[in-house]
């Protein structure tokens, strides 16, 4: 059966929490975000190229 | 079936050959061993105990596998010495089957529960019994202890004219000459690609020599196994698009962090490292006798990471001493650096993605290489974690402590041609010997996934770190409605953070199917999905013990690589959704947030499972 949450009063679900939720920091500075993304992934990278290398000596037999 | 006659004289005769055997001890199934050629004892035994007494066994001989059939054509027939080309095949049952049952189709459905799998088993060219099961088939859900987090596909088997279904893994022992590990390794990936997806095929042993005698400088057989950069190719060959990730590129950072505790560069809890010591590679991590280029590229390019974290100690301190406010100084404590994920988290999170592996293992003095197949891990294991070592893995994003759950698994089920199928082994304690290391591991993605989990784990857990407050909230209202948040102890407050990639026509089944509520139905099914999502999902310690979550952020996994917060498509956070369409920029993201009034969602929901639990769900 198909219910709906702003016809529920059960406990977990409830319309409104005393608790505040402030989403303002959400993604508030995309490109700063995106930097230091793409700052991890550079080393990722790094990694990447050097496991490639490395993948050719490993033989497994 | 009516009015059966167990005195028939065909009957007897079968009952009196070995193609019909009640195997009740490990004394009868020694027994057995004699009675069928090529058997190897050890191999049946093991297999025999960890499903329980008595088994039925049903022995086809004169069985025709297309996996030892196609060997033979292409290799054992060309020897001098005679060889069989049939296989002899075994079907396994729980419990005794009395034989007329076998036949009758009434009992079918009650057979098809007690049917434990099939194994083949391969005549040897030594008479040995040394590594002669062929293309095996076992049912892990009915072990004596079942497996339930782990890969499997659905085959189907004809024994005594009546047709079945086995849910397995396929393995098979090393055939050394025509396939070593690593060509096992694939073979049994693509049986069981190939079996579970229509864009895949699977493959045969003439298929892999074949590649092999055109790519490889030398000859293809008899075998000298292959490197992981030739496994990788090979298997781009049948249309997966692989990675590889090889264990001295990615330095397990739990190791560094702890040897960085001790030298007290790293910050909280001993996994964060401060934002002024970024830079991959410590120096230490190239092993004395490596090709020397390596080493100098290594040495120039830590240099130049020294240099740049210099520059970004500096660049902080400027920063903060320009402002020189309590505020400034709150700001860069509080976002501080994104963690650095290590190699057995990486492995972890594609393993919860129900991706094989294959996994190249080393033994302590590296001289032994060897491929094996990770398929799914043992079950989770916070109940059995001390406070310390869990204490241990505890990273800091702002004023909340969290936990990877990959810290939560240690043990992981292999599919190993030196052993017997299933085995739980502990990661870098893998094979026979149990002292072998991950040396590297080939991950099979699907073609337009480009987001790998580094890149993807790394924008979700951007979002985390600077929604601290949010997710503080969540607690909040955790604590406020159902009253298990902090109850004192810290670690009960302590925030999961679990990664894995699906495909999302799965994740949306699953959270439909999980909610009774129109709101949340909605919310799922009128988002606009790739065919690939990574998702984060975020829990309290308590929480994830009963598989439930607080909140999810999903990520576009067909998104390109420096997407960032381009590639983010949805988010939950306690009970609050938002999601964007194609068209939308990412900050939309923020505004819906922002413009909820009422809670669209419950706050505990549960968390996404079907990518290798399938053990509760099989429905026969």
């Amino acid at each position: 059966m198909v219910k709906s949450i702003s016809t529920s009063s059960k406990a977990g679900i409830r319309k409104t929490s005393a608790v505040r939720y402030d989403f303002s920091q959400i993604l508030q500075d995309i490109p700063d975000m995106n930097r230091d993304v793409n700052k991890r992934i550079q080393e990722y990278e790094e990694c990447q190229s050097l496991s490639i290398r490395r993948a050719g000596q490993i033989r497994s037999r | 079936m009516g009015d059966v006659s167990n005195d028939l004289p065909q009957l007897k005769e079968i009952k009196d050959s070995a193609q019909y055997k009640i195997i009740y001890d490990e004394k009868s199934a020694e027994g057995y061993c004699h009675e069928i050629t090529y058997l190897n004892r050890g191999s049946f035994l093991r297999i025999c105990e960890l499903y329980g007494y008595p088994i039925t066994v049903i022995c086809q001989p004169q069985y025709t596998d297309k996996m030892y059939r196609d060997a033979y054509y292409i290799y054992l027939s060309h020897l001098h010495f005679d060889i069989e080309r049939h296989c002899q095949r075994l079907a396994l049952f729980k419990g005794e089957i009395p034989l007329v049952d076998l036949f009758d189709p009434d009992r079918h459905e009650d057979l098809q529960k007690c049917l434990l799998g099939t194994m083949v088993i391969r005549p040897s060219y030594d008479h040995s019994t040394e590594y002669t099961l062929g293309r095996t088939l076992l049912d892990p859900y009915k072990l004596k202890r079942p497996l339930r987090y782990l890969s499997t596909a659905r085959y189907k088997a004809t024994i005594l004219g009546q047709t079945y279904r086995i849910e397995a893994f396929p393995f098979s022992n090393q055939h050394g000459d025509v396939l070593r590990c690593a060509e096992t390794s694939v073979w049994s990936l693509m049986e069981y690609y190939g079996t579970l997806y229509e864009n895949y095929r699977v493959v045969l042993p003439s298929m892999i020599s074949s590649w092999a005698s055109k790519e490889l400088p030398e000859r293809s057989l008899p075998s000298e196994g292959l490197t992981y950069s030739q496994i990788s190719s090979l298997l781009k060959t049948f249309d997966l698009e692989p990675r590889i990730y090889e264990r001295g590129a990615y330095r397990d950072r739990a190791e560094k962090a702890e040897e960085g505790s001790r030298e007290g560069t790293l910050a909280d809890g001993g996994r964060v490292a401060p934002s002024g010591s970024e830079g991959g590679r410590e120096q230490g991590e190239v092993k004395i006798g490596e090709d020397p280029p390596l080493i100098a590229e290594l040495a120039s390019r830590s240099e130049i990471e020294a240099e740049r974290a210099n520059q970004q100690i500096d660049a902080a301190i400027r920063e903060v001493l320009q402002k020189s406010s309590e505020e400034s100084k709150r700001i860069v404590k509080e976002k501080g650096a994104l963690r650095r994920l290590s190699l057995h988290d990486l492995f972890h999170y594609y393993v919860e993605s129900g991706i094989p592996l294959i996994t190249a293992v080393c033994n302590q003095r590296e001289e032994i290489y060897h491929s094996i197949v990770v398929i799914g891990h043992d079950e989770r294991s916070p109940y059995r974690m001390k406070k310390e070592s869990i204490k241990r893995k505890i990273f800091r994003y702002g004023t909340l402590n969290m936990i990877d759950s990959s810290s939560f698994y240690d043990r992981y089920i292999t599919i190993d041609d030196n052993q017997y199928p299933y085995r739980s082994e502990r990661f870098d304690r893998f094979s026979m010997a149990q002292n072998c290391k991950v040396e590297a591991f080939i991950v099979p993605l699907y073609k337009h996934i480009l987001l790998d989990a580094e890149t993807a784990v790394s924008i979700i857990e951007t979002i985390y770190k600077d929604s601290v407050s949010v997710l503080q909230s969540s607690l909040e209202q955790l604590d406020e409605e159902e009253n298990v948040g902090c109850q004192g102890d810290p670690l009960d407050n302590l925030v999961v953070l679990r990664y894995y990639l699906t495909t999302s026509s799965g994740f949306v089944a699953f959270r439909n199917q999980d909610t009774d509520y129109l709101e949340e139905k909605l919310f799922y099914s009128m988002t606009s999905f790739p065919k690939y999502i990574w998702v984060g999902e975020y829990s309290t310690l308590e929480l994830y013990r009963q598989g439930k979550i607080l909140g999810e952020i999903i990520v576009d996994a067909t998104a390109p690589k420096y997407s960032g917060m381009g590639a983010v498509i949805a988010m939950r956070f306690g009970g609050r959704c938002a999601s964007r369409r194609t068209n939308e920029p990412p900050g939309v993201l923020q505004e819906k947030l922002q413009a909820i009034q009422e809670q669209q969602a419950r706050l505990v929901y549960k968390l996404y499972t079907d990518n290798l639990q399938k053990g509760d769900f099989i429905r026969w």
